[in-house]
């Protein structure tokens, strides 16, 4: 596997803290939350070496080139939009979140419009970029993030603020039966490698998902599972940690940096988040945008007029639902929707998997 | 690219004109801001059910260190609810009040019960207050507390904040709470949380943090006294540089631990799930400080069981004491829930079975020498 | 045969004469026909150019030596300074003023290159000093650099391809290159740029490197100016193309990356925790100087609870009194200091120390005393102006110097937030930049052919 394909893994499982899935997992915490998470672990793996196998038949080739070499319009263009759409909503669902994260501890006296504002061109600008920059930003940034990160990291996991009775405690509940909404929400945080179906097309070499992949997968996504359901709960306490609206903010703001710069962790944590959010929907939306245009045909138009089409299509259309969902959605919508929104994260996978199969049987014939 | 390029410049300069036009909102320069230090609050004298809010507003001084001390603004008024007279609070002052940098939240010590979770609840849902601020109760008042000020109080630092959090003071009868901790304890079964007791002498100038309280749903909240604010401090918190004072017949030793461990398991009954009793186990390295008579190393052994037997018949006490008024500040019940697979009754089995608990404690003191001399 | 001597004498051949008529309203033309025993020779130069020392021992003095007119011109065509023939008049004449010297014998027509520069002088390395590495730099003479190049780099796949600028004053200028390692792409993009450039008057390599550059209104540079053979020879050894132009001691490379900027050639001889030590604190003078304003801005007017208490404490006593808000504080030291530093870079070294301290510690002093800034300002506008200089390359050091500004607009509006957006956006823009079809800003894990053939589209 290509480093990118991790690069992409990793920044989807470090965005989801300040989603709603801490949220998701917290209010299951008393029904079975941990099984349904060690299930997920399993098939989060799985996931991955059906997505990498699937796609090492077509080395350099992107979903859409694929699927117009061996299926017809009727099915591709359908299959094509159904998967932008989803993809357009994990990074609106991103954005939300911050903002509304930034909005309540960063800035709160600023206005709504500006903060959206702060977002619109550096984010226009990353989605009409070449996938591969994209890349590249991905990998510069978390280079750039790498020693606040692990910083971050370590300071969590032997802060003596954290009660590791409490984890115990989350960890009594093990024997409750599998939840199907933690179950979604836990495997959408190994959705980040599937960011290939655009990036394939400059992933050259043939990649392969064997062993020793799989066991990075698993650890990864044991270690991301594992902090972004015990810390917070260590820091904040088992009982009632559902109440919390953003459990990961107020985990971090309960950090002391005893001897710091800054005495208050909570500030790396929102503008290190800042970043890893800004590459989550960059990503997301890149991807969606790449969708649209094969969906729409706008891929076999001459190259300027595609720049100019993919620019209208991001800043008018992304952005107008961008504009009109933050302005109109309250925390509670978002944590439904978004509880709808990961619940149709397994169907989207199988429908993705079947066409996948069909391909690879009419490539081998 | 080239219409992209143009189109770029023109979108950016266009956004920012027409921002800068609306930056206004949320800029305030630091010196518009007024920061609040700490806060104080008290029950109302005037309102009914409703609480006296007391802030204490640290004034930055032109020129720091030709100020001799730092000067504080006090700004009191009485409300409903802690929101309201700090909003109303904002209406006597010609700047911004800053939250961001209050560090300590001074409770009336009678105001310090399990129900203060429904005062505190406005510091934990307002985003910009630390959740590492201090919490700690204050006797006779936290008004009269804000307003003392110390001698030893440096220009642009506060006091009451270097007290807690081990950067300044790190004596072991100095509990820290933090807000976040508050919150945790009280929510949590099987816990009490435990704050710090701030006292003034007569004259109002000094600052006394050596007491702590346990909270509780009770009306009168039961007060550690400084030696048992010691030994939660040495075998919860693993503070360490604190003194031990050990009679034995004639012979006094003033301990000094730099290390402390403690241990602790449940002993089942047989056939019944709740425990019986608890195993603790206690290690302390330390030398000897003072002594009354001479001292000779070779009889260290003597002394460290001279000083295991003093020990342990304290922390009994301590934890009997404890147990006797039905608190558990340890989290021993926290940590039995930890101990087997949850059902509905784990708790409340706990609950039934900890007054007739039994302490078993082995102290094991390691002196390592005599002090620099014998 | 005397007779034709004689008309031999008073006529000198059509072409020699058409050829000195086009040349002939300046005044160091030479017109010189050598006579002796019948032998007739006819040399056309510009003394301005010319060695004349050299011709005289060349040409002049074998001339009356030699016996027969047949042997002298088989000498001169064996002679090692001859210059290729051009065709047509037109670049005849471009190469008589470059300093060759036309010798027509009979019907036979020869250049000889016998030029005297002037400024040939090798010179020191001013812009990027170091103390360990060579001490000098390139001198403005095209010659001489090349022979620079070949004295350091002895192979034969080292190429020298001399092109002619389509300009107002058909400046000589070469390529360089390693022919084993270059990429023939990277060679053709090169050449075509060069030969479709449509410049009225190229001075130096500083404004071929801008019009090479094809784009106006670009911040960074995409190709990097240098005036030191070791780093050269270092870009030149993973395959970059270097442009030498006459006239001005400085190398073009390109292409370059973001990381060839940071680079300083006293990396190379320093030991690996020295270096890394030293390419730690460039690192962090970059981020300091571009983002150490914004960063006061965003902290003090939006944010003050990032600090620690006492720290805010201070930064808010420091204010006190200063009238204006704080991001017209900073504007206004940030363009005070680039004032300073403009100031002291123009006047001669002398004054300038004199400008920098009346400019950086009476007025600054005085500022702060007069509740105009605040001393916490002074530090941070100070800090900047050391760590722009952290940065090794003047080219990037002016580019970062503009960013600096752009990001403190963004956080004015935007705040703390804002400004970490505004890095990143800084990072697309530079990640979406390329020099020469290179990408200008990326991770270089392994070697770097193999990394291009992995990932590239």
């Amino acid at each position: 596997m290509s480093r990118f394909v991790y690069f992409l893994l990793i920044s989807n499982m470090t965005a989801n803290l300040i989603a709603a899935s801490p949220r998701i997992f917290f209010a299951k915490s008393e029904e079975g939350a941990i099984v349904t998470m060690i299930i997920a672990l399993f098939f989060g793996v799985f996931m991955n070496w059906a997505l990498i196998t699937s796609f090492k038949a077509f080395p350099g080739k992107s979903l859409p080139q694929i699927l117009s070499l061996y299926l017809s319009k009727w099915i591709t263009i359908p299959a094509l939009f159904i998967l932008g759409v989803i993809w357009y909503v994990s990074g609106l669902q991103t954005l939300i979140t911050y903002i509304d994260i930034l909005l309540r501890f960063l800035t709160p006296e600023m206005s709504v419009y500006l903060v959206i504002a702060m977002f619109i061109p550096v984010i226009t600008f990353g989605v009409i970029m070449q996938s591969r920059n994209i890349l590249f930003t991905l990998e510069l940034v978390f280079v750039l993030a790498f020693p606040a990160a692990a910083y971050y990291i370590v300071k969590l996991y032997f802060a003596e603020q954290v009660s590791w009775d409490h984890v115990g405690i989350a960890m009594t509940f093990i024997d409750n039966p599998p939840d199907y909404t933690v179950f979604t929400t836990a495997i959408y945080l190994f959705a980040g490698a599937f960011d290939i179906i655009i990036f394939n097309s400059l992933l050259n070499k043939k990649m392969t998902f064997g062993i020793k992949q799989a066991l990075i997968v698993f650890f990864l996504g044991a270690f991301a599972l594992f902090t972004t359901y015990f810390i917070p709960i260590g820091v904040l306490g088992f009982d009632q940690v559902e109440n919390i609206m953003y459990p990961w903010i107020l985990t971090s703001d309960s950090i002391r940096m005893k001897f710091g710069v800054i005495e208050r962790v909570i500030f790396i944590f929102l503008l290190l988040f800042l970043a890893i959010a800004f590459l989550n929907i960059t990503i997301h939306w890149h991807v969606a945008c790449q969708l649209f245009q094969s969906a729409f045909g706008i891929e076999h138009m001459k190259m300027k007029l595609r720049k100019k089409a993919s620019l209208i299509t991001v800043v008018m259309v992304f952005w107008l639902i961008a504009f009109y969902t933050t302005l109109k959605i309250t925390e509670y919508d978002l944590f439904f929707y978004s509880k709808y929104y990961f619940n149709t994260i397994p169907i989207i996978f199988i429908g993705l998997m079947v066409l996948m199969l069909v391909v690879n049987r009419r490539a081998k014939s | 690219m080239k219409f992209l390029s143009v189109s770029k410049w023109f979108m950016v300069v266009l956004c920012m004109s027409g921002l800068l036009l609306q930056y206004g909102c949320a800029f305030k320069d630091i010196d518009k801001r007024l920061f609040v230090s700490a806060i104080g609050i008290d029950p109302a004298e005037n309102v009914e059910n409703g609480y006296k809010v007391t802030l204490k507003v640290a004034l930055p001084f032109g020129a720091i260190k030709d100020s001799p001390k730092p000067s504080f603004a006090y700004l009191s008024r009485e409300g409903h609810s802690i929101g309201e007279a700090i909003r109303m609070l904002e209406t006597h002052v010609d700047k911004v009040l800053e939250l961001g940098h209050m560090k300590t939240i001074v409770v009336h010590e009678k105001l310090l019960r399990d129900d203060m979770q429904s005062f505190m609840d406005y510091f934990i849902r307002r985003g910009d207050i630390e959740l590492i601020a201090y919490v700690a109760g204050a006797r006779p008042s936290a008004e009269t507390i804000l307003k003392v000020e110390p001698d030893t109080e440096a220009p642009a630092s506060v006091s009451l904040i270097n007290f807690f959090g081990a950067t300044a003071n790190d004596s072991p009868y100095v509990v820290t709470t933090y807000l976040f901790e508050l919150r945790r304890d009280i929510l949590s079964d099987g816990i009490n949380a435990v704050v710090p007791l701030i006292e003034t002498n007569e004259k109002g100038d000094e600052l006394i943090v050596n007491n702590s309280v346990v909270v509780d749903g009770r009306e009168d909240p039961a007060v550690l006294s400084t030696i048992e604010t010691k030994y939660f401090n040495s075998l919860l918190k693993h503070s360490t540089g604190f003194t031990y004072l050990v009679k034995e017949g004639s012979l006094e030793l003033l301990l000094q631990i730099s290390q402390s461990k403690m241990t602790y398991k449940f002993v089942p009954n047989k056939g019944n799930t709740a425990p019986h009793a608890i195993d603790m186990h206690i290690w302390m390295k330390g030398t000897i400080g003072e002594a009354s008579k001479d001292l000779s190393i070779a009889r260290l052994d003597e002394y460290n069981e001279v000083a295991s037997k003093e020990v342990k018949q304290k922390v009994v006490h301590f934890l009997t004491k404890m147990q006797e008024e039905n608190l558990d500040p340890f989290g021993f019940g926290l940590r039995y829930r930890t101990t087997r697979l949850h059902t509905e009754d784990v708790f409340t089995s706990w609950q039934k079975a900890y007054p007739d608990i039994e302490f078993k404690v082995t102290v094991d003191v390691k002196l390592q020498g005599t002090g620099t001399i014998e | 045969m005397n007779m034709d001597e004689a008309t031999r004498h008073i006529e000198p051949p059509a072409y020699y004469t058409r050829l000195a008529t086009r040349l002939e309203p300046t005044a160091d033309i030479v017109k010189k026909t050598l006579k002796s025993r019948g032998r007739v020779v006819h040399l056309l130069y510009l003394k301005s150019v010319v060695d004349m020392m050299q011709l005289q021992e060349i040409v002049v003095k074998p001339f009356y030596e030699m016996s027969a007119e047949q042997n002298f011109s088989e000498y001169i065509q064996s002679l090692p300074y001859e210059t290729k023939m051009p065709t047509g008049d037109e670049e005849i004449l471009i190469e008589i003023t470059k300093g060759n010297v036309f010798v027509m014998i009979d019907k036979q027509i020869t250049l000889l290159e016998l030029k005297i520069v002037a400024a040939n002088a090798v010179q020191e390395a001013i812009m990027e000093p170091t103390i360990h590495g060579p001490q000098l730099g390139l001198s403005e003479s095209i010659e001489t650099n090349i022979n620079l190049m070949r004295q350091r780099y002895h192979k034969p796949s080292l190429v020298i391809e001399p092109m002619q600028l389509e300009d107002a004053s058909n400046r000589n200028i070469a390529l360089i290159y390693d022919g084993e390692r270059v990429n023939l792409q990277l060679l053709k993009k090169i050449r075509k740029r060069i030969l479709t450039l449509d410049v009225e008057l190229v001075q130096a390599s500083g404004d071929l490197q801008y019009y090479l550059n094809n784009k106006k209104y670009s911040l960074f540079p995409t190709s990097l100016l240098t005036e030191r053979p070791d780093r050269i020879l270092h870009n030149m050894a993973v395959g970059k193309v270097i442009i030498l132009v006459d006239g001005s001691p400085h190398a073009i490379i390109a292409p370059t990356t973001f990381f060839d900027f940071m680079l300083s050639m006293e990396d190379a001889y320093y030991s690996f925790w020295v270096v890394s030590l030293i390419r730690f604190l460039r690192y962090a003078g970059l981020f300091t100087c571009i983002m150490l304003p914004s960063i006061y801005v965003g902290v003090t007017s939006y944010t003050p609870e990032v600090l620690r208490t006492e720290l805010a404490m201070t930064v808010a006593a420091s204010r006190i009194g200063v009238p204006y808000p704080s991001f017209i504080e900073v504007f206004f030291m940030l363009i005070f200091i680039e004032l300073l530093t403009e100031a002291s870079m123009r006047l001669p070294n002398s004054i300038s120390a004199t400008a920098t301290t009346v400019g950086g510690l009476i007025l600054g002093t005085a500022a702060v005393e007069a509740a105009l800034t605040s001393n916490i300002m002074v530090i941070v506008v100070s800090l900047v102006a050391i760590s722009t200089f952290v940065i090794p390359i003047s080219e990037m050091n002016y580019a970062v110097r503009v960013c600096r500004f752009l990001l403190l607009l963004y956080t004015t509006v935007f705040g703390l937030a804002g400004m970490i957006l505004g890095m990143l956006g800084l990072l697309l823009y530079l990640v979406n930049k390329d020099s020469f079809g290179e990408p200008y800003l990326r991770m270089f894990w392994k070697n770097r052919q193999e990394e291009l053939k992995v990932d590239d589209s």
